[in-house]
């Protein structure tokens, strides 16, 4: 199936069965940087396609990923993976923490707080 | 919302911290050096429909391109948030239709390599154009650097003179460190400048 459009990676994905035909952006604003984690109803969600399922494992908490690491572990593009990941979202599998705002990340303390912590690491 | 094991992972708050530079200036060495997991790569196809491109001599396809970011992750669980070190694509022409790269970004790295000081103008254009703040990294590769901070700063034309530029080895996680620790120190001070009421 090579055409060409996707370097680097050995399997085309088909976009249209993972994403369960859904081609529109979902209502929750993922970026490349929310924190997506698995919610409790996933546990028991039965029948779901093996992508899903893998998405489901590598969130469950305490894990948490953001959608580009989720995206680079699935070999999918970030926006294909948005669309997947508002999928489960709709679907109650998957909670979502966005970045902080403008406003949060000129916070004083909380800069502090990251640079005491990143002293330590 | 349900109730969790463990509530205290579940407000951890991403953000990120960007590191720009050339092609080959080691910015996934950098990211290597201080992530908890081995940097990991994503895609995204960006389309160019629309927006005005000066130089169409040599794009293969005038519309779209395909970007790729390496990133590594720093879980900083006392702080409360999971920090995520984006290296910023290569093909810099495209970084300004990427809204999701600069929103929530504390700041920048710009790492440069003294052989090749043009390759890092295009990231530090576009940080000073969007008011992101940032330090300048100068990899010494073999140890070696033929220059001091002062004349890097110089050749740079760095539109704010005291903008840190650091001495670093990319892939020394303490020199890393130091470097984030830097730039968290540029940001705090900022900070505090524009809202001494709080203080």
């Amino acid at each position: 199936m090579p055409d060409g459009h996707e370097p680097g990676t050995g399997r085309r994905t088909r976009l249209y069965a993972l994403t369960d035909g859904r081609t529109a952006a979902p209502r929750a604003a993922l970026t490349m940087d929310t924190l997506i984690t698995a919610t409790p109803a996933a546990e028991n969600a039965g029948g779901l396609p093996s992508e899903w399922q893998a998405i489901l494992r590598m969130c469950r908490p305490p894990q948490s990923r953001a959608v580009a690491e989720i995206a680079a572990r699935m070999h999918m593009r970030l926006t294909p993976m948005t669309v997947l990941l508002g999928e489960l979202a709709d679907r109650g599998l998957i909670a979502h923490r966005p970045p902080l705002e403008a406003a949060e990340t000129s916070n004083v303390n909380l800069l502090m707080r990251i640079r005491d912590s990143l002293a330590r690491i | 919302m349900p109730e969790y094991d463990d509530p205290a992972a579940q407000e951890e708050s991403p953000v990120k911290i960007l590191i720009a530079g050339g092609f080959g200036v080691g910015k996934t060495t950098l990211v290597e050096a201080v992530s908890e997991i081995q940097p990991l790569r994503t895609e995204e196809r960006l389309t160019a429909a629309g927006v005005g491109v000066d130089d169409l001599a040599g794009i293969e396809s005038k519309t779209a391109t395909t970007v790729a970011m390496d990133f590594g992750r720093i879980t900083l669980r006392d702080a409360g948030v999971v920090l995520y070190l984006f290296g910023t694509p290569g093909q810099e022409r495209f970084w300004f239709m990427w809204d999701d790269l600069l929103a929530g970004a504390l700041g920048a790295i710009v790492l440069v390599d003294t052989r090749r000081l043009d390759r890092s103008f295009a990231a530090i254009d576009f940080f000073e154009n969007r008011g992101l703040p940032f330090i300048v990294g100068a990899n010494c590769f073999h140890g070696e650097q033929l220059y001091t901070a002062e004349e890097i700063a110089a050749a740079l034309h760095l539109s704010d003179p005291a903008t840190p530029v650091l001495m670093l080895d990319a892939r020394s996680r303490e020199d890393v460190r130091g470097a984030l620790l830097a730039l968290l120190d540029l940001l705090i001070s900022r900070a505090g400048a524009n809202a001494p009421a709080t203080a």
